[in-house]
């Protein structure tokens, strides 16, 4: 396992700009394990069928998930985060027993609603991770549980099955807020180390033991 | 692979006479029918309706005399008629089922594929990464989608290479330059038809030196449609190599190689017959044939006998290259041909003609076919407004004129800008035959 060589080269946005983001096999590796606790919180069988919504460019934050989800034995099937592949997105919930769609985007909203499909019923039934647009959007819907997914600069956060605030891993990342915008600094090595990296949200970080067992900080946006 | 110093990832593979390659195709072909046979209901059903059973199939001619056809209806029959999402490919508790993809879906509800582990595809590209000459610790600029694959990146990463990945967008051109400049990656993969259109652009406006840009590539790998004379061209221009890259009928991937003389597909990941298209005939080499594949690699995709629609002339000479594996080129999609008043038109035969036009430069187009047959052949064709050197009538009159006189059927012109005809697909392609 490499801590030199970049495996893949990400991207994370920094004033709403893409900046590249290398990553490390190791640093991939503790990603995917931050993802397994917040997976494991759920109880989703091994074998259940799960929808990956993202952008190719969110590589960083979506490849230690699908490393997460092979790992517990879940059927993975993608779909682009564009408006145009939203079809995918209600193709796959129409056809197969779907139990988590990860990765919502309000281009999938759209999508969805150009198609004439009401976003309430595709995800009807599943564990839906959203971002916070999307989140904002279906928050008032029902019919799934909705969980927040969240870039957060180059770090990541998930809700995991009791919904109080996004898990960010404390191995990687310590977080701090300063007149309620959020910043990350990575504590372990990295191929690009950051310091109090503004991520381009605001909220609250909670320190507390989660209900679910884990002991990553907890973000309130 | 057998050592840095040959060209190929699987030297003995790639370079094996064709005696070799056939024995080791029919030792696979038997076992990945002992394999899915009992796994798949589609396989089960056709087979015995056929009145073939596996006892049947003891060699490759026995297969190739006997064994029953599949098209994509089959799988969509299948999952209609038992409510089987899975087109009867596997069982949903299979064990080994990994990850179920789907087909582009360009014009239509996409298709469901099923795989145990990876994409054979990746396989594939690890093949001809290498044969371009990319090597352990090279960057590759990856700018493809999600959907097909999704995002693991297995392939470069057992390669060693390292993959920066850009979303498949013409909004991205001034990132994908920045990457190039700045890691000197010696892959591009994959250049579109609509990404030239953004980068040609691009370059006019800005004065961006593409030979700059480009100079670390040993290679482009362009994909989404068969590559026309003028990319080429303008890909000579900014001093690059473009290497065609085709879908091997929803199996795998096949890429040309410096010869430049057909894609090279791994005939040991996946047994290919060219078939008559309205039959069940071999097609003699360098004849037009239907594409049929048969999966050697993967019981979790048992596409067997499977009849792709795909046009193809195939040569099994060998390459120049070195490789020893067939060629072929693509010739269009079957049900991509047009009868207008008795004459046979593909897409491919208006393609030249239009991209000549500096208005029509970027070759955008659709034949709007709303019957199998026609009097008259109605085409959309894209253009830059900014680039008329008369009026729009002016123009489309003289396209008219042009198309008639190649075609010798009646043309009808519908003009519409290039922007609003790539919205009509996904990002990397457009439907170049539409109902309406």
């Amino acid at each position: 396992m490499s801590w030199t060589i970049p495996t893949v080269v990400g991207r994370y946005l920094e004033d709403g700009k893409p900046k590249f983001l290398p990553l490390s096999e190791a640093e991939i590796n503790r990603a995917t394990r931050a993802y397994l606790r917040v997976l494991d919180s759920y109880d989703i069988p091994a074998g259940s069928h799960v929808l990956v919504v993202s952008l190719a460019s969110q590589v960083a934050y979506f490849m230690p998930l699908e490393r997460a989800l092979a790992d517990r034995h879940y059927v993975i099937s993608n779909a682009d985060a564009s408006v145009f592949d939203a079809a995918r997105v209600e193709m796959f919930a129409r056809r197969f027993n779907v139990a988590a769609v990860f990765g919502v985007t309000t281009d999938t909203l759209d999508g969805l609603a150009s198609l004439g499909h009401a976003p309430a019923s595709v995800l009807a039934g599943r564990i839906v991770w959203a971002t916070p647009a999307a989140y904002a959007r279906l928050a008032p819907g029902s019919g799934y549980t909705l969980r927040l997914w969240a870039e957060l600069g180059p770090a990541v956060g998930a809700e995991c099955s009791v919904g109080a605030g996004l898990h960010v891993s404390s191995e990687d990342w310590s977080m701090d807020a300063a007149d309620g915008e959020l910043f990350v600094s990575s504590r372990l090595p990295r191929l690009v180390s950051f310091e109090r990296q503004p991520t381009g949200l605001r909220g609250v970080i909670d320190r507390t033991p989660c209900a679910c067992g884990s002991t990553d900080a907890r973000v309130n946006l | 692979m057998t050592g840095s110093r040959t060209k190929f990832w699987h030297e003995f593979i790639e370079t094996a006479p064709r005696e070799q390659l056939e024995r080791l195709q029919e030792a696979r072909l038997l076992r990945m029918l002992k394999q899915c046979y009992s796994r798949s209901p589609l396989l089960g059903e056709l087979w015995s309706a056929a009145g073939v059973g596996l006892s049947d199939i003891h060699s490759l001619g026995d297969f190739k005399a006997r064994a029953p056809f599949m098209d994509k209806d089959s799988l969509r029959t299948f999952r209609d008629r038992h409510n089987d999402p899975f087109g009867g490919l596997v069982r949903p508790t299979d064990p080994m089922l990994r990850m179920v993809t789907s087909t582009s879906g360009t014009t239509g509800d996409a298709t469901p594929l099923t795989w145990s582990h990876r994409s054979l595809g990746e396989t594939a590209y690890q093949r001809n990464y290498y044969a371009l000459g990319a090597r352990s610790g090279d960057y590759i600029l990856h700018s493809t989608f999600t959907f097909r694959v999704g995002q693991r990146q297995t392939g470069p990463a057992e390669s060693g290479l390292i993959p920066i990945v850009i979303d498949h967008t013409p909004a991205e051109i001034p990132r994908m330059i920045e990457a190039s400049l700045r890691f000197r990656p010696t892959l591009f993969v994959i250049m579109s038809t609509p990404l030239m259109i953004a980068f040609e652009d691009y370059f006019e406006k800005t004065h961006i030196d593409p030979h700059d840009v480009f100079s670390s590539y040993k290679a482009v790998i362009f994909g989404g449609e068969a590559l026309g004379p003028r990319q080429r061209a303008l890909a000579q221009n900014w001093g690059i190599e473009l290497y065609e890259m085709m879908a091997l009928g929803d199996v795998s991937i096949a890429i040309e190689c410096e010869m430049h003389d057909g894609c090279h597909p791994n005939e040991d990941l996946a047994l290919i017959e060219c078939l008559d298209p309205n039959g069940t005939d071999p097609v003699a080499d360098g004849q037009v044939g239907e594409l049929v594949v048969t999966m050697l690699a993967d019981p979790l995709l048992p596409l067997i006998r499977f009849r792709t629609d795909d046009l193809m002339s195939v040569n099994r000479e060998p390459c120049g290259c070195g490789r020893t594996q067939m060629r072929y080129k693509m010739m269009g999609r079957k049900s991509d041909q047009i009868v207008v008043s008795g004459r046979s038109v593909l897409p491919m035969n208006l393609r030249m003609a239009i991209e000549d036009e500096v208005e029509s430069r970027a070759g955008l187009f659709q034949i709007i076919r709303p019957h199998a047959q026609m009097d008259n052949l109605r085409v959309r064709v894209g253009h830059n407004p900014e680039a008329l050197r008369t009026s729009a009538a002016a123009y489309s009159h003289l396209l008219k004129n042009k198309l008639e006189s190649l075609l010798n059927v009646q043309v009808s012109i519908e003009l519409v800008p290039d922007a609003e005809l790539l919205k009509l697909g996904p990002p990397h392609k457009i439907p170049r035959v539409t109902k309406q």
